[in-house]
C-alpha cells in the first residue's frame, strides 16, 4: 500500500518536473512539424512516382502510335497486331489494344480479345472527350493504370477511313499497378522509419541539451538552497557559464555571501551584547554590593557619633551653654538624618539583593497590611482611605508589594493639604496586566517633576516642611521593576495625584520568563 | 532568686572598637545589675583571657566569665573562630555566648547558631535602643536564666 502510494507520488513528481514538461512540449511540436513534413514528402514522392509511370504509359503510347502508323498506311494490319503483342511482352505491360468508336477491340496485344467490346471506363472517357484519359481499373482481376489515347483522323488516313470522323478509335495501354503500389508503400514505410528515427534523435538531443543547460544547474542551485535553508550559509553554487543560469548562480552566491556576512555580524553583535549584559550585570551587582557594604559600615561610626553626643548631653549638660546645647542638637539631628539615609539605602539594596519569594496572594490582604503600617499617620491626619472591592489575587513578592502600597500611602498622607482628605485605592485589569492605583486629593505634583520624583533621594520640598529622605518612590519603582511592571504618576497641581503601577498577569519569574 | 540577683556577674566583652566598648559599658551602667565588665580587644586576647595565657598567665585579672559578648569582625582571630574553639572545649562550652555584632548577614547568623551560639544581637545605631537591647539581654541571662555553676 505504502509502496503503491510512493510510486504514485514519484509518478506525480515525474510528471510535474520541468524536464518532463519541456520534453513533452517539445516532443509534441516536433511530432506535428515533422509529421507535416513527412506527409508532404510522401505525397510529393507518390505523385512523382505516378507521374513517372504515366510518362512511361504516354511514351509507350506515342511509340506504339508511331510503330503502327506505317504498317497501317501500308495496309499491313497483321504487323499492327504483332506490334501490340510485342508490347504486352514488355515488363509490367498488361494491356495494349486498339478499339473502334463502338468500343469493340480491333487489334489487341492479347489475340483472343479481338472483337470483344472494351469494358474500360478510361476508353469510354477518351471516346467521349476525344482527349487523353487515364485511370485505375481492374483488368482481368488485376489492378492496372490505364492510359487511353484517341487516334485522330488525319489526311493520310482519309484514304481508308474517310474524312467524316475526327477520331477513329482509341489506343489503350495498361501498366500493372501492383509493382507501382509496392514502390509507393516501400517508400512510405522508409519515410516513416526515417521520421521516427529523426524524432527520437531530436528529442534525445533536446533532452540531453536541456539537462546539461538547464535542469542540472537548476538542480544544483536547488540543492545549495536547501542546504542553505537548513542553516549552512557557507555553501556556494558552482558557476561555470555566462548565461542566465550562470548569472542566477552568481546572484545566488552573492546573496549567500551577504547572508553569511550579515549572520556573522549578527552573531558578533549578539556576542558583544551578551558580553556587555554580563559586564553590566556584574557592575550592577558590584554597585549593589558596594551600596550594601558602605551603608552597613557607615553605621558603626554613626553609632559612635549619636551615642557620644548623647553621653555629652547626659554627663556635661550643666557645663554647656545654650549655644553648646544647640550645636550638640545639630550633631544629633544630622546623625539621625544620616541614619535614615543609610537605612533607606539598605532597604533599597535589600530590594535588589533579596531572593525571589514570589507567591500568589490576595491583593486585598496586601493593601490591608500596607494601611496598617501607615495607620498612625493616616489617623493623625484624619484621612479617609477607600479601597475598591473585588480585588484580584496577584503573583508577587508579598512583602515587597506591601512596601509599595505603604510607600505610596505614606506619600499621599504626607502631602495631603485638604480639609476632607481622601485616598482611593483602585484596580483596573487589562488582558495582560493588573493595574492598581493610589489616588489622593492632596497638593499634586508639577508636571516637570513628575518623572523626577522616582529618583533616589529626590525631594521636592524643604526638609523642614516635610520629613523624609526621598527614597520611598525610588524603592517602590525598584520593586515594581523587579516584578516586570511599570509605575507612573498622573497629577494636577493643587488637585491631587494618582500613582499607577502594573503587574504582569501570569506567573513570571525574576528574569521575566513565564512559568 | 533575689540572692542571685545581688550576685556580681562577670561579663567578658570581646570588641576591638573602643567606641563600642564605651557604649556597651555605658549601657551596662544603665541596667540595674551588679556586674564586672572585662573587655578584650581581639580573639587572641580573648582566648588568652579564658585560658590564662600570655598577659593573663597569672590568672588574677582574668576571672572565669558568666557570659561572653563576642563581636564577629575582630583582628587576628575572628569571633566565629573564638566561638568554635570555646564550644569545642569541654569546660568552657557551658559559658553562654552572645554574638554582638553589626553583621546581619544570614551566613554569619546561621554559622553562629550551627556552632552553638546562645544568642545573636545586631548592634542598633541608636544608643537608647542599644541600651534597651542590653537591658533585655541582661535581664534574660542574669534573672530569668539559671547560669551553670562555675
Amino acid at each position: 500500500m505504502a509502496n503503491g502510494e510512493r510510486m504514485e507520488r514519484d509518478k506525480l513528481a515525474f510528471l510535474a518536473s520541468l524536464r518532463t514538461k519541456i520534453i513533452l512540449g517539445a516532443g509534441l511540436v516536433l511530432v506535428i512539424v515533422l509529421g507535416v513534413f513527412m506527409y508532404v514528402d510522401v505525397m510529393l514522392r507518390k505523385s512523382i512516382l505516378l507521374e513517372a509511370e504515366e510518362k512511361r504509359a504516354l511514351d509507350v503510347s506515342y511509340t506504339l502510335m508511331k510503330s503502327i502508323e506505317h504498317p497501317m498506311l501500308d495496309g499491313e494490319m497483321d504487323q499492327v497486331q504483332i506490334v501490340l503483342q510485342k508490347v504486352i511482352e514488355l515488363e509490367d505491360m498488361r494491356v495494349a489494344y486498339i478499339s473502334g468508336l463502338s468500343g469493340a477491340i480491333v487489334y489487341g496485344g492479347v489475340p483472343d480479345s479481338r472483337g470483344k467490346v472494351s469494358r474500360s471506363e478510361t476508353v469510354k472517357e477518351a471516346l467521349r472527350t476525344n482527349a487523353l484519359a487515364k485511370g485505375l481499373e481492374i483488368y482481368r482481376g488485376e489492378k492496372i493504370l490505364a492510359h487511353a489515347m484517341p487516334i485522330h483522323n488525319e489526311n493520310h488516313c482519309f484514304k481508308c477511313h474517310g474524312s467524316e470522323e475526327k477520331v477513329l478509335g482509341v489506343l489503350l495501354v495498361g501498366i500493372a499497378w501492383g509493382p507501382i503500389e509496392k514502390n509507393i508503400d516501400a517508400m512510405t514505410t522508409q519515410r516513416s522509419i526515417y521520421f521516427l528515427v529523426c524524432l527520437a534523435l531530436v528529442i534525445g538531443l533536446i533532452a540531453i541539451l536541456l539537462n546539461y543547460l538547464v535542469i542540472a544547474p537548476v538542480r544544483s542551485l536547488t540543492r545549495a538552497t536547501v542546504v542553505m535553508a537548513k542553516g549552512d550559509l557557507s555553501r556556494r553554487v558552482p558557476v561555470k557559464r555566462d548565461d542566465e543560469i550562470g548569472h542566477l548562480g552568481i546572484a545566488f552566491n552573492q546573496m549567500a555571501a551577504n547572508l553569511e556576512k550579515s549572520r556573522e555580524e549578527l552573531l558578533q553583535a549578539q556576542a558583544t551584547l551578551e558580553k556587555s549584559v554580563v559586564q553590566l550585570q556584574k557592575k550592577t551587582q558590584e554597585l549593589e554590593d558596594f551600596t550594601y557594604i558602605v551603608s552597613h559600615d557607615l553605621k558603626e561610626p554613626l553609632r559612635g557619633i549619636t551615642s557620644f553626643a548623647q553621653f555629652v548631653l547626659e554627663d556635661y549638660a550643666d557645663n554647656l551653654d545654650q549655644k553648646g546645647e544647640s550645636y550638640l542638637a545639630t550633631i544629633t539631628n544630622s546623625a539621625e538624618r544620616l541614619k535614615r539615609l543609610i537605612d533607606d539605602l539598605l532597604a533599597l539594596s535589600r530590594v535588589t539583593r533579596a531572593e525571589a519569594s514570589f507567591q500568589t496572594t490576595k491583593a486585598s490582604g496586601i493593601i490591608e497590611e500596607a494601611i496598617e503600617r501607615v495607620k498612625y499617620s493616616i489617623d493623625q491626619k484624619g484621612v479617609e482611605v477607600v479601597v475598591a472591592q473585588d480585588l484580584p489575587s496577584v503573583y508577587c513578592d508579598r512583602g515587597q508589594l506591601i512596601q509599595v502600597f505603604a510607600n505610596l500611602l505614606s506619600n499621599a498622607v504626607k502631602f495631603m493639604d485638604k480639609e476632607n482628605p481622601i485616598i482611593e485605592i483602585g484596580y483596573q485589569g487589562t488582558a495582560d496586566y493588573h493595574q492598581f492605583y493610589v489616588k489622593d486629593n492632596g497638593m499634586g505634583i508639577e508636571r516637570e517633576y513628575q518623572q523626577k520624583i522616582f529618583g533616589m533621594f529626590q525631594r521636592l520640598h524643604r526638609r523642614e516642611d516635610y520629613e523624609g529622605t526621598g527614597a520611598g518612590l525610588h524603592i517602590a519603582q525598584k520593586i515594581i521593576e523587579r516584578h516586570h511592571g511599570k509605575i507612573w504618576v498622573e497629577s494636577e497641581l493643587g488637585l491631587g495625584s494618582t500613582f499607577y503601577f502594573t503587574l504582569p498577569k501570569g506567573q513570571l519569574d525574576m528574569s521575566g520568563v513565564k512559568k | 532568686m533575689k540572692e542571685k540577683k545581688q550576685k556580681e556577674i562577670v561579663i567578658l566583652l570581646v570588641e576591638d572598637n573602643p567606641v563600642d566598648i564605651e557604649i556597651t559599658r555605658r549601657a551596662f551602667e544603665k541596667s540595674n545589675i551588679k556586674y564586672k565588665l572585662c573587655a578584650v580587644r581581639d580573639g587572641e586576647e580573648a582566648l588568652d583571657f579564658l585560658y590564662h595565657k600570655g598577659q593573663y598567665a597569672d590568672g588574677g585579672q582574668a576571672p572565669r566569665p558568666d557570659l561572653i559578648l563576642l563581636d564577629i569582625n575582630l583582628p587576628r582571630i575572628g569571633g566565629i573562630d573564638v566561638l568554635k574553639t570555646l564550644k569545642a572545649d569541654p569546660d568552657l562550652k557551658r559559658i553562654p555566648i552572645t554574638m554582638l555584632t553589626v553583621s546581619d548577614k544570614d551566613e554569619d547568623i546561621i554559622r553562629s547558631f550551627d556552632l552553638g551560639v546562645n544568642s545573636y544581637i545586631t548592634k542598633p545605631v541608636d544608643f537608647n535602643k542599644f541600651v534597651e537591647a542590653m537591658k533585655t539581654h541582661h535581664f534574660y541571662w542574669t534573672v530569668i536564666t539559671e547560669l551553670p555553676p562555675k
